[in-house]
């Protein structure tokens, strides 16, 4: 029943919606007038005669832009190959310079001040080694200091 | 809907003085820079043009805008027309204006011209139940204002497809055709826009 009731319902709805839109349309002879003015066609004529201006200076638009192009083109290609060539230039002269030395920053023995070691005291070169002579007038002097003591 | 050239295809039949073409020969020409052959396709078609637009619009200026709108897209768009390839002319031009409604009609929903109110929904509801005068000029502007203001409440796509269905009374096949959309998305289109409309019925009247 209840379900009937809401069916009658939409059916009245749809009538009136139907009812509305029919209502809202033009009558044939009504659209007919609409379009029944001796100017409407120059009108039209002067509407596509803007559409094809419009049209024609979007490709003109493209058109002029050519000569810019062919002026900017070659700046910018100079521009990028000048930008490559600093860039590569400086990497040049960056590997061409000795390499940082191995300093380190032993603390100083009265631990006051940092002193800078040379790179011989962490080097395996042998010019840069001690010789055996160097260790043992090392031990010798140790031991007289002592003696001395 | 109007049949008036479908079947226009008695080509360069002599008729005395002028000549009749076929709406193809005439687009052929008229794509070959015939300005005669155009002039001819706009003269035989602006009514159907005029009369699909009077179905979703009101305003005689914007039924002649849609005209236009429609035979210049066509003047720029005969180049691609092939007959024997796609739909005759008549129908080729009707999706056409169908598709021009269609951007007018998103054109006023994004303007927000729909100021529908309590008051207009009790005039409608009056005008609709036969209570006040309907047989009048006047009277039959107003009550289409009104409904026009109502269905401005809708989707443009709802009401494309009530407007076709129910003013036009096109059948789902042939809106399927003109809109390029499927047989079922336009049943199902259909269904949620009756059910937008009986929601706006139910706020309104």
């Amino acid at each position: 029943m209840l379900s009937r009731k809401k069916h009658d319902a939409q059916e009245e709805l749809d009538r009136i919606g139907r009812e509305v839109l029919r209502v809202a349309a033009m009558s044939d002879e009504e659209s007919d007038e609409a379009v029944s003015s001796p100017f409407l066609l120059a009108r039209l004529r002067a509407r596509i005669a803007a559409e094809n201006e419009r049209r024609e200076m979007g490709t003109t638009a493209w058109l002029s832009l050519i000569p810019v192009l062919r002026r900017a083109i070659p700046i910018m290609i100079l521009v990028t190959l000048s930008a490559v060539g600093a860039s590569w230039y400086i990497q040049s002269v960056r590997s061409g310079e000795q390499p940082a030395t191995n300093i380190g920053l032993y603390p100083d023995p009265r631990g006051e001040r940092m002193a800078p070691i040379s790179a011989c005291a962490i080097s395996t070169k042998d010019e840069c080694s001690i010789s055996t002579e160097e260790v043992l007038a090392t031990l010798v002097n140790g031991e007289r200091q002592e003696a001395q003591k | 809907m109007e049949k008036t050239s479908d079947n226009f295809d008695f080509a360069m039949v002599d008729t005395g003085d002028e000549e009749e073409c076929s709406d193809e020969s005439l687009a052929v020409n008229a794509s070959s820079g015939d300005e005669a052959a155009f002039e001819q396709l706009f003269e035989r078609h602006r009514r159907r043009v005029a009369r699909i637009a009077g179905r979703f619009f009101n305003h005689s200026e914007r039924v002649e805008e849609v005209v236009q709108d429609v035979f210049t897209k066509i003047y720029f768009a005969l180049d691609g027309y092939s007959a024997e390839r796609g739909p005759s002319f008549a129908a080729w031009l009707s999706r056409i204006a169908i598709n021009s409604c269609y951007d007018q009609l998103r054109r006023i929903r994004r303007r927000a011209e729909s100021s529908f109110t309590e008051e207009d929904g009790a005039a409608v509801r009056a005008r609709l139940s036969g209570r006040a005068p309907a047989n009048d000029m006047e009277s039959t502007v107003i009550t289409r204002d009104l409904a026009q203001k109502l269905l401005a409440r809708l989707s443009p796509d709802d009401r494309m497809v009530l407007t076709l269905l129910d003013a036009q009374e096109m059948s789902v096949s042939d809106i399927a055709e003109l809109t390029g959309w499927s047989v079922s998305k336009v049943k199902v289109r259909a269904h949620r826009a009756r059910l937008a409309l009986r929601r706006v019925l139910i706020e309104f009247l």
